[in-house]
This record gives structure tokens, C-alpha cells and sequence, in this order.
């Protein structure tokens, strides 16, 4: 962090709107599309993960991340902010458990989190990250599914989508979303929400998709990701 | 600073003994030449034993209410035992200043995590863990809490025991006991367990008010007024003060008892 400016670069306009977490949100919103759903039994975290060129080494970068055992993230927006604030979030469980000897949950994880990006908006010489995370987890029998955003606010969502084409995920969402789905018909829906706004064809190399449920969090392997497009098709 | 205030020059005071500094004691000097003192390693009123046993379907943790001024039994209404939330009670032996600063900042932690308001409440382990990191970093800076803390707690159907002391260490048992408890309780506990493993909650406020009773015939800084905090599925219960029938009629014929 800078110590060179003691003022924040995130400064109210005449309006009463903080400009640059505008402009971060646009950032997201700029961004890959990613897609999660909370199904009764657990929660589905989808990206699309597509490269600019074929020369990209599609399986070296990962997009849907584990932070515990029990809890995973994804996001839209700036990779590198991304990268960032995995290692802050892995950190912060991890001293969490030194602390307390058990696994933090998620709400708290969230909470934390949200925290750091918050002070990255009213901090000198900082700008606000450019990312929207989307926090899955599993603790208490329960599935979990939170929002944070680049002002630091974070919301618990039953099911939505964000970057690009959002509005028209969440559109489909809310058609396809019910309280009893379970984690198999999540996946399908995510995958379907992906493709509404996906241009070329959905391969096992250009989305990842990570399941969090009573067993943890783990991220998909090309192959299970394959199986489930197929299904689709 | 206040010679200025008042015009003169200079030292206020010269050629003599430095302020407060008239006599040398032994044991340290009585002027602040080395500043505030800052690291304390002098227990002053104190808490004699904390016991602690485990019975089927909760936990129950005694001490007595005296804070001792040395071998003056100073201050004889204190309690020992805190409730910590509804799952977890902390009963702390030794420096009472330590025990209750420690009060205030658990207390305080308690309410901060009511605050983020995602119905998250700390475990009696989470608790143990935290505090054996407080304690054992305070030791490491060579400023420690002079205490012995038994933590008892039931959570997901399980009850828990656990000890930390001044030094950071930290154990799990399904008996506890601090001080002159570890050597006169702790043989009458751990014989009863072994003979009952699973006791009611009856017999082990039962066994604690015998080993209560045999510390205060014994235990030189001991007093015959205790608490209990017993904790199960239904919360924490902190009853009031009780006190047990001593007998002392048998006192004239030990010797040296007048």
C-alpha cells in the first residue's frame, strides 16, 4: 500500500456518489460472465474462462479458487485484483484457525473480506479492487452464497450471475430459480445461464465450475465438466 | 517541565539524593529512573483452586470466593466463575486485577461478535483456542496474565473441560484442578470418575462441594463460600453462593492446631 498520498483517491462527488466504485463496478461489469446458484443441498460457482488466443495454456489459471476446505470464490472483473484478494482471504482463514483451532465460517470469511475491500476505498493513495466475488460455502449443514462487491458492501443471493450480459442472467434466474432445486439441477441451470450469453462453442477448457456441499468445496475437473455439457447438448 | 512553568532555570533540585530516592530497599529501588514499571510479575490479590469435572451431558466448574492479600483473606465476596456466552464458563485462579481484565476483554469480544449480527457464537473450544494464544503470547512478551484458567463449555451434544495457565499451557480433561486443588482434589476426582464414569450432574456437584470442603480444612488460602457454574445442552447456570458443613471437632487432636 502506498504511504506516499495520506488522502483517499476515492472522494465524493456533488452528486453523493463515489465515483471510482462506480467505475469499478463498470470494471465487473466489463468483465467474464461467472453465474452461482444455491441449491438445497449445496452451491454451484460457473465462469467462463475464454482466452484471447489458442496459444493460451487454458488448464495453468484457475478463475473458481478454494479458500477452505469448506468455502470457494469466484469472480468477474480484474484478474490480478482477483489474485490479490484469494491470498488475503486464505490468509484470513488461516489465522482464523490458528486463533480458534476450527474453520471459520462463512459468514464470517465474508465479512472480513468485505472489510478489506471496503478499506481499499477510504484508504490513502488506493484504489477500490476491481472485482465482484461471489463466496460459496458450506458450514453448519447449511450451503452459503455470498456477493462482495468493489465498495465493500456483500449480499447474500439465493442465485444471481454478474459481468457481462448480468442483467439478462439474473433474468433467467429468476425464471429458472426454486427453492428445492438440488446441486445437480443447479449445475445445469448455471451452465445455461452461461451459454445465454456466450458466443462460440461451451468446451470443457473455456468454463470452470467449482460445487461446494456437505463434503467441501472442490473445483470440477475437465473431464466432469465435459460430462456435464454434454448432458446439455 | 514545571520549574519552567515557574520561571526558574536549571535544575530545581541539585547535589542531592534524586527525588523519592532517600532510601535503598531491597528488592528494587523506589525512584522511576527506569521509567513506569511495565512488565508486572507480581501477583497481588489472588484466587486459590479452580476445580472442573465433566458429567453425562454437561460440565461443572467451582471455585470459592475469596481474593486473597497474601495470607490476608482480604476481599470474601468476589466471584471467580464468568459466563462467557451460552455454551462456555470461565473460572480464573490466581492475579484476580488479571482475571478481571480479562473479563472485560471477553466480555467485550463477545459482544463485538453479537454485533456482525450472523447468528455466529463461539465454541467452547474456539474460546480455549483463543485464550491459549492470548496467554501464551502475553508470556512470550514477558508480561503474562498470572492466572490458571479452567474453561468448561457443552457444545454438539459434547462436553468440553479445558485448562490454561500464565505459561500458555493448555490441555483437555475430564477433570480439573488448579493450585492446591491439583494435589488434594485432583486424586478425589479422577478416583470418582473411575468408579462412575458417567455421573449426574447431582453427583458431580456433590463430589466438588467434598473436594471444596476437604480444600478449606487444608488449603491455607482457601474460604468456605463457593460457586458453581454447570453448563449443559439446556445453557449455563451459575448458582448461588453456597457454603459446606465443616466439621472441626476433630481439630484438637491434631497437633499443633490450638
Amino acid at each position: 500500500m502506498s504511504e506516499r498520498y495520506s488522502f483517499s483517491l476515492t472522494t465524493f462527488s456533488p452528486s453523493g456518489k463515489l465515483v471510482q466504485i462506480e467505475y469499478a463496478l463498470a470494471a465487473v461489469a466489463a468483465g467474464a460472465p461467472s453465474v452461482s446458484i444455491k441449491a438445497s443441498n449445496g452451491v454451484v460457482l460457473a465462469t467462463e474462462k475464454k482466452q484471447k488466443s489458442v496459444l493460451y495454456d487454458e488448464q495453468s489459471v484457475h478463475k473458481v479458487e478454494m479458500i477452505t476446505k469448506n468455502i470457494g470464490m469466484v469472480y468477474s472483473g480484474m484478474g490480478p485484483d482477483y489474485r490479490l484478494l484469494v491470498r488475503h482471504a486464505r490468509r484470513i482463514a488461516q489465522n482464523y484457525f490458528l486463533t480458534y483451532q476450527e474453520q471459520i465460517p462463512t459468514t464470517q470469511l465474508v465479512q472480513k473480506v468485505a472489510y478489506v475491500m471496503q478499506e481499499y476505498t477510504q484508504s490513502g493513495g488506493v484504489r477500490p479492487f476491481g472485482v465482484s466475488l461471489l463466496v460459496a460455502g458450506w458450514d453448519e449443514d447449511r450451503p452459503y452464497l455470498f456477493q462482495c462487491d468493489p465498495s465493500g458492501a456483500y449480499f447474500a443471493w439465493k442465485a444471481t450471475a454478474m459481468g457481462k450480459n448480468f442483467i439478462n442472467g439474473k433474468t433467467f434466474l429468476e425464471k429458472r430459480y426454486n427453492e428445492d432445486l438440488e446441486l445437480e439441477d443447479a449445475v445445469h441451470t448455471a451452465i445455461l445461464t452461461l451459454k445465454e450469453s456466450f458466443e462460440g462453442q461451451m468446451t470443457e477448457d473455456n468454463i470452470e465450475i467449482g460445487l461446494c456441499n456437505e463434503s467441501g468445496f472442490r473445483r470440477l475437473s475437465p473431464s466432469e465438466v465435459k460430462d456435464y455439457l454434454a448432458s446439455i447438448a | 517541565m514545571a520549574a519552567e512553568q515557574f520561571g526558574f532555570s536549571g535544575e530545581l533540585w541539585g547535589n542531592g539524593p534524586t527525588p523519592g530516592g532517600f532510601y535503598s530497599t531491597p528488592g528494587g529501588t523506589t525512584t522511576p529512573q527506569h521509567g513506569p514499571t511495565k512488565h508486572t510479575l507480581h501477583p497481588m490479590t489472588m484466587g486459590t483452586s479452580v476445580l472442573g469435572v465433566k458429567f453425562d451431558g454437561g460440565v461443572v466448574v467451582a471455585a470459592d470466593m475469596l481474593g486473597s492479600y497474601g495470607s490476608l483473606a482480604r476481599y470474601r465476596n468476589i466471584s471467580r466463575v464468568m459466563k462467557v456466552n451460552n455454551t462456555t464458563v470461565l473460572a480464573g485462579a490466581g492475579d484476580y486485577a488479571d482475571y478481571q481484565f480479562l473479563k472485560e476483554v471477553l466480555d467485550q469480544k463477545i459482544i463485538d461478535d453479537e454485533l456482525l449480527g450472523d447468528g455466529h457464537s463461539f465454541s467452547p473450544k474456539a474460546i480455549f483456542s483463543w485464550l491459549t494464544r492470548v496467554m501464551y503470547n502475553r508470556r512470550t512478551r514477558f508480561n503474562p496474565l498470572w492466572n490458571q484458567m479452567v474453561i468448561g463449555g457443552f457444545h454438539a451434544g459434547k462436553p468440553f473441560l479445558g485448562y490454561v495457565d500464565k505459561i500458555g499451557v493448555a490441555y483437555e480433561a475430564p477433570t480439573i484442578a488448579t493450585g492446591m486443588g491439583a494435589y488434594m482434589a485432583q486424586p478425589l476426582l479422577r478416583d470418582a470418575l473411575e468408579k462412575k464414569p458417567n455421573m449426574s450432574q447431582s453427583e458431580a456437584l456433590a463430589l466438588l462441594e467434598k473436594c471444596l470442603k476437604v480444600l478449606f480444612y487444608r488449603d491455607a488460602r482457601s474460604f468456605n463460600k463457593f460457586e458453581f457454574a454447570i453448563v449443559t445442552e439446556a445453557g449455563v447456570e451459575i448458582l448461588q453462593p453456597r457454603s459446606a458443613e465443616a466439621n472441626w471437632s476433630i481439630a484438637h487432636l491434631i497437633k499443633g492446631y490450638e
